[in-house]
Parts: structure tokens; C-alpha cells; sequence
């Protein structure tokens, strides 16, 4: 788990496109828009973690390939039984007014603790890197690059200097 | 609270949006510069995402248009532009078209199979109805047509009913005694006799309106087996009808046409026959009222070949490689570009260093840009393929078998002609025993025989005449001839 940022690199192009689509489609129903991910607010951390959990358990069963399926479940080993405690311990926070202080403390010494901290960042991690939003084109709606600025002159050299090595 | 946003780069570098047309589209540039596929990525884009229709009207002398039923075969290519463009894999590229090919009925050129592939390929013959032949039809195909030409068509079209097709045109072009007449010899004898005029009712007869209703569907006019001469009469009938359902307000207005090497037409530099000047007055008029819905495509090699002529109407220009030599393409390009600021010196100097597919363009109101066209999605005419129906044979091979249609189509035609011979065989039967009759009779003879008659003798009057005068001419020579020989002995 703690070579979760290596291990991200397996997945390939399609299964990233693939995940990603249903992240992208699911994130605006959940709370992480009103969120800042990389928050390190116990209260908000939690919650950021405990949705991302969610979600992804939720993509791990969308997922066509078996392959990309057991990919996912590695991501998410040991983080269930974390989300579980921190989903008390927020909605109790949430719920009551009384004693906020103690679930607050509660929340923090869990966070605090070293390796329950690694895993919640390295699946904060893994679910940024499968979301973040990958800018797919559609080929009907284009007709060529625009050699004259730069980044194009870049991208047609690329695309016609791979054509004279074949 | 600042925003900081990442730009894309690939994003900011894509040539996406092409403008909605209200004019034509031009591509000059010089061999392997990319006007092929150019013409073709266009307008696949502006028929995939801006939902235009797609007619293929003029392959060019390499037939060009049929290429639309493959898909490119350039899959590394793909494979690479996916990848670097970042392009939806889930997105089919290459790309298998619905294609309609065009076939005019020439009966005796045509073969017996043609392309298909059932679900994308099809291939349709075509007649077309002898209602519909105007002036302008004959033109594009006569070189000089008066009077006679006029009087001619008028005629036969006002005797024309709805059922008569070809066979009727031959009889009545006999029973008018005009079967001398340039527009029957060079015109309706060979078209009917390829049996491509029919009568209106004729199922073969071609529904423009409903083909280009298909707005999916790539149309492709395949001129491959009509001859020469006859080419144009196809392009300008299809154009014409096309016009009629854009008046009535019967198709969208979104419609393309492509051309391919338009010089042919076009061709300034050079003396070209009749019918060509006047197809190309009649181009360049549907060109000119673009807005009608008939957007045209087209490709030539140098800007100074169509000089004048389509710079007015056009909407996208897009100029190519221009050989580094020809100082009269620059000069052109100088004179109608530089002078107005679209384009700089140095652009017009680049304008020799361009790779292939690569162009400046010129996009109505705004100053030239430098843009790279990808491929066709579809594949296209390159050195070495030979014939497309060669082509089609290795990769597809998959035929339609039209001899059926063929024998029908002549079945029909000869059975109507022979009727209708016989009919006119009988009247002429009837009017000769009527006149036997009325002689029989002792009755006065009618006015048309008593011509005849005086013609008859007239003609046997001239007969002795002539015999008489040739019989003094000769006995003249013979007198002359021996005189000679007595002047020739005395100088002896």
C-alpha cells in the first residue's frame, strides 16, 4: 500500500478512462465539490475520505474488466474499516451539538495516527490521479492543428516526424 | 479570490470549430501538397459535426470520388494522432461511411457488377427523364446549337406524354424527318440508345429529393462509365434539380459539393470548346449564389489558372505548397492577398516551404493562419493503388449484379419501339390505300399528291436537262481536245 504512487502507474490509459468517466459523472452528487481535496481539517479530511472511499468502492463495481476490478480493490484494502469509524464519528459530529468537542478529538486521534494517515492521503492520492479531469477530443469536431502558434508547430512535428521513422 | 486555470496546450493548438459556410471553399496548391485529403478532411468534418450533406459531383480524371467507401487504411497514423491529440478511444478511426454510388444508365458502357457492401456500399443505376432536358442540358454537351436544335427539343418535349420514354423520341424524330439534325445524331440518339433518357414514369429514374434527404449518406456521382462528352449534362441535370428543390424550399441548405482539379472547368489560361465555357458560367453562377445551399469544394493546382474567377465567392480558401519556381503563382497570390493585408511577405515566402497537408487559411474576414489538416478518415487516391475497382477487389470484393436491370431496361425499350413502328407502319399502310382508293374512284386527287406528282416530274425534267447538258459538255471537250491534237501535229 505504501507504494500506492507506483503502483497507480498499472493502470493503463483506457482503464484511467474508463474509471474516470464514472468519477467525473459521479463527483457533482457527492460533497467533494464543496471541498477542498488536499484539506488538512480533521473534520473535512474525514469527509473528503470517507466520500472518495465511497465512490470508489461504488466504481470498483462498475468497472467492466476483472482485471481493473482487482486494481481497485488493492487501492482500497485496509481503507474500509478506517471509513467506517470516521463515518461514526462525522455523522454523530454532524448530528449533535452537544459534545462536538469530544468526536472532534475522537476524529483527530485517528488522523494523527501515522499509518491510518498514509492511507487516507494515499487514497486521497490514487483518487485524484483517477479523476483528475483527462480532456478527451472528439475527432468528429477536429479538422487539424494550428501549425502557426507553437504548441501546434509542436504537435505537428510530433505527428509527421513519427511518420517518416515508419 | 484569484483563479489560477491550467491551459491546455493541445487544446488551445486544435483546429476545431470550422465557420458555418455562406460561400465556397477553395484549396490551391501545388502536387503532393494535400488537396486531396484536404477536401476530403474537410468536408467529413463539416458532415460529421456540422451536420452537412455530402455530394461527390467530379472525381477528376483519376475518379477520385470512389474512395469514400474504404476506410483509410493509415492505422498508425490514427493510432498516433489519437494518442497525441488525446482523442476519445472509445471514438471508430478510421471511419466506414454510408456511401450511395451514382451510376448514369449508359447500357453498353456499364459493366454488369458493381461495388457493394451490404449496410455501408451501395450502388444504385440512374435514368434520367426525357421531361426534364432543357437547353442548358444540350448545351453542356453540343458544342453549337441554333435554331433547329430549339425548334427540335420544343417540339418533341411539347408532344411528349408521361409513359413515352426513348422509343417514342425515335419515332417521331422519323415520322418529322429530322433525324439529320445535329441534336439527334450528337445528342438524343446516343442517350437513348444507352437508354439514359426514360420516360417520367421509368423506377429507375433518380429521386434527388430523397437522396438528398439521406443526410447521412455520402452521395457519389460516378461518372467512370459515361462517356466524355456526356459528363457535364450529368453534373449540370443533378446540380439543376438540386437548385429546384432549394427554390421549392424541399431539402436543407446545408448541402456540399465537391470538385476535384475544377481547372478543367475553370481554365482561363486556355481556348476550351463551347460547352465547357458555358458549364463553367453555369458553376460558377450556382457558386455565386452559395446561400441557396449549394456550397462547392473545390481543388486546383495554381491560383493563376482560375484567376478571376472564384475569388469572389469564396468563403475558406486554403492555399498549399506553391512551387518554389513559379514566380507567377506568387505574384497571384501577392497581388490578390498581400495587396490587402491578409497575408504578410514573409507568409507568402513560407508559402514554398510547406509540408504536405500543411496550409494557410484564409477564412473570410480574417488575416491568413498558418493550420495543419489531418487525413481523411476515409482513404484516398495515392500513387500506386491503380484502378479503385482493383482496389475494391483485394479489399472488399463484394458485387452487385445489375445485368438484370440492364436487360429489363433494353427490353422495355425495344418492345415500345417496335410497337410503335408498327403503329406508324400501319397509318402509313392507311393513308396509301385511302389515296388507292380515292384514284379508283376517279376521284380528284388531294392536294399532297398533286405536289408530288408535279415534284416527280419536275425531278425527271431536271434529269433529262442535266443529261442533255453533260452530253454537250462532252461532246464540247471532245471538239477541244482535237483541235489540241491538230495544233500540236501542225507544230510538229
Amino acid at each position: 500500500m505504501n507504494d500506492i504512487k507506483s503502483f497507480i502507474k498499472e493502470f493503463s490509459q483506457t482503464e484511467i478512462s474508463e474509471i474516470n468517466r464514472y468519477l467525473t459523472s459521479i463527483t457533482p452528487f457527492g460533497v467533494l465539490e464543496e471541498l477542498y481535496a488536499l484539506s488538512e481539517n480533521p473534520i473535512e479530511k474525514s469527509k473528503i475520505f470517507c466520500d472518495m472511499n465511497r465512490i470508489l468502492n461504488a466504481c470498483r463495481n462498475y468497472v467492466k474488466d476483472d482485471k481493473t476490478r482487482a486494481k481497485l480493490q488493492i487501492i482500497l484494502e485496509g481503507s474500509e474499516d478506517i471509513a467506517t469509524k470516521l463515518r461514526k464519528l462525522v455523522f454523530k459530529y454532524n448530528q449533535y451539538t452537544y459534545g462536538r468537542r469530544t468526536y472532534e478529538n475522537q476524529i483527530s486521534d485517528i488522523i494523527t495516527n501515522k499509518k491510518i494517515n498514509t492511507k487516507i492521503n494515499n487514497l486521497i492520492d490514487s483518487f485524484l490521479i483517477l479523476s483528475e479531469k483527462l480532456s478527451f477530443f472528439d475527432i468528429d469536431k477536429i479538422a487539424g492543428v494550428e501549425s502557426g502558434k507553437k504548441e501546434g508547430s509542436d504537435i505537428v512535428d510530433s505527428i509527421l516526424e513519427d511518420k517518416t521513422e515508419d | 479570490m484569484k483563479k489560477n486555470f491550467k491551459v491546455n496546450p493541445i487544446k488551445s493548438a486544435l483546429l476545431r470549430n470550422m465557420p458555418p459556410l455562406s460561400g465556397s471553399i477553395y484549396a490551391f496548391g501545388k502536387i503532393k501538397s494535400g488537396k486531396t485529403t484536404l477536401l476530403l478532411n474537410v468536408s467529413q468534418s463539416y458532415h460529421d459535426n456540422q451536420g452537412y450533406k455530402i455530394v461527390d459531383m467530379f472525381g477528376g480524371l483519376r475518379k477520385e470520388q470512389n474512395y469514400w467507401c474504404l476506410p483509410s487504411n493509415d492505422l498508425d497514423y490514427w493510432e498516433r494522432v489519437k494518442k497525441i491529440l488525446n482523442i476519445d478511444p472509445k471514438v471508430q478511426v478510421p471511419k466506414q461511411y454510408k456511401v450511395n454510388l451514382l451510376y448514369p444508365l449508359f447500357i453498353n458502357e456499364l459493366p454488369d457488377k458493381l461495388p457493394t457492401n451490404p449496410g455501408f456500399v451501395k450502388s444504385k443505376i440512374f435514368t434520367i427523364p426525357l421531361k426534364d432536358i432543357e437547353l442548358n442540358d444540350i448545351k453542356c454537351t453540343i458544342n453549337g446549337t441554333g435554331n433547329n436544335t430549339t425548334y427540335l427539343l420544343e417540339e418533341l418535349k411539347n408532344n411528349l406524354g408521361k409513359k413515352d420514354g426513348g422509343a417514342f423520341i425515335y419515332n417521331k424524330v422519323k415520322d418529322m424527318e429530322s433525324e439529320k439534325q445535329v441534336i439527334w445524331k450528337n445528342f438524343f440518339k446516343p442517350l437513348i440508345e444507352e437508354q439514359l433518357l426514360q420516360s417520367e414514369v421509368c423506377g429507375y429514374n433518380l429521386d434527388v429529393k430523397k437522396e438528398m434527404k439521406d443526410r447521412e449518406t455520402i452521395t457519389v456521382l460516378c461518372l467512370d462509365f459515361c462517356p466524355a462528352k456526356f459528363q457535364l449534362l450529368i453534373i449540370e441535370w443533378f446540380m439543376k434539380k438540386v437548385k429546384e428543390l432549394l427554390d421549392a424550399g424541399d431539402i436543407p441548405i446545408k448541402n456540399i459539393f465537391l470538385f476535384r482539379e475544377v481547372s478543367e472547368f475553370f481554365r482561363v489560361t486556355a481556348v476550351t470548346e463551347d460547352r465547357i465555357v458555358f458549364f463553367k458560367d453555369l458553376l460558377s453562377t450556382w457558386m455565386r449564389y452559395a446561400r441557396w445551399g449549394i456550397h462547392v469544394m473545390a481543388d486546383c493546382q495554381s491560383q493563376n489558372e482560375v484567376r478571376g474567377v472564384v475569388e469572389g465567392q469564396s468563403d475558406l480558401t486554403f492555399l498549399g505548397r506553391v512551387a518554389g519556381t513559379s514566380r507567377r503563382d506568387r505574384n497571384e497570390i501577392k497581388d490578390s492577398l498581400g495587396s490587402s493585408g491578409k497575408m504578410t511577405t514573409k507568409q507568402i515566402d513560407d508559402l514554398s516551404n510547406l509540408r504536405s497537408g500543411e496550409f494557410y487559411l484564409i477564412e473570410n474576414y480574417k488575416d491568413a493562419r498558418k493550420v495543419y489538416l489531418l487525413l481523411p478518415k476515409t482513404r484516398y487516391w495515392r500513387e500506386g493503388d491503380g484502378s479503385f475497382f482493383n482496389l475494391w477487389t483485394k479489399i472488399v470484393d463484394k458485387w452487385e449484379d445489375i445485368s438484370a436491370d440492364k436487360e429489363e431496361v433494353l427490353k422495355k425499350f425495344m418492345e415500345e419501339k417496335e410497337l410503335l413502328e408498327e403503329e406508324r407502319k400501319a397509318k402509313e399502310r392507311e393513308k396509301e390505300e385511302k389515296r388507292q382508293r380515292n384514284r379508283s374512284k376517279g376521284g380528284r386527287p388531294a392536294k399532297k399528291e398533286i405536289i408530288e406528282e408535279k415534284e416527280e416530274e419536275d425531278n425527271n425534267v431536271d434529269k433529262e436537262e442535266n443529261i442533255d447538258y453533260i452530253e454537250e459538255e462532252n461532246n464540247e471537250n471532245k471538239n477541244k481536245q482535237l483541235t489540241n491534237d491538230i495544233d500540236e501535229e501542225d507544230w510538229v
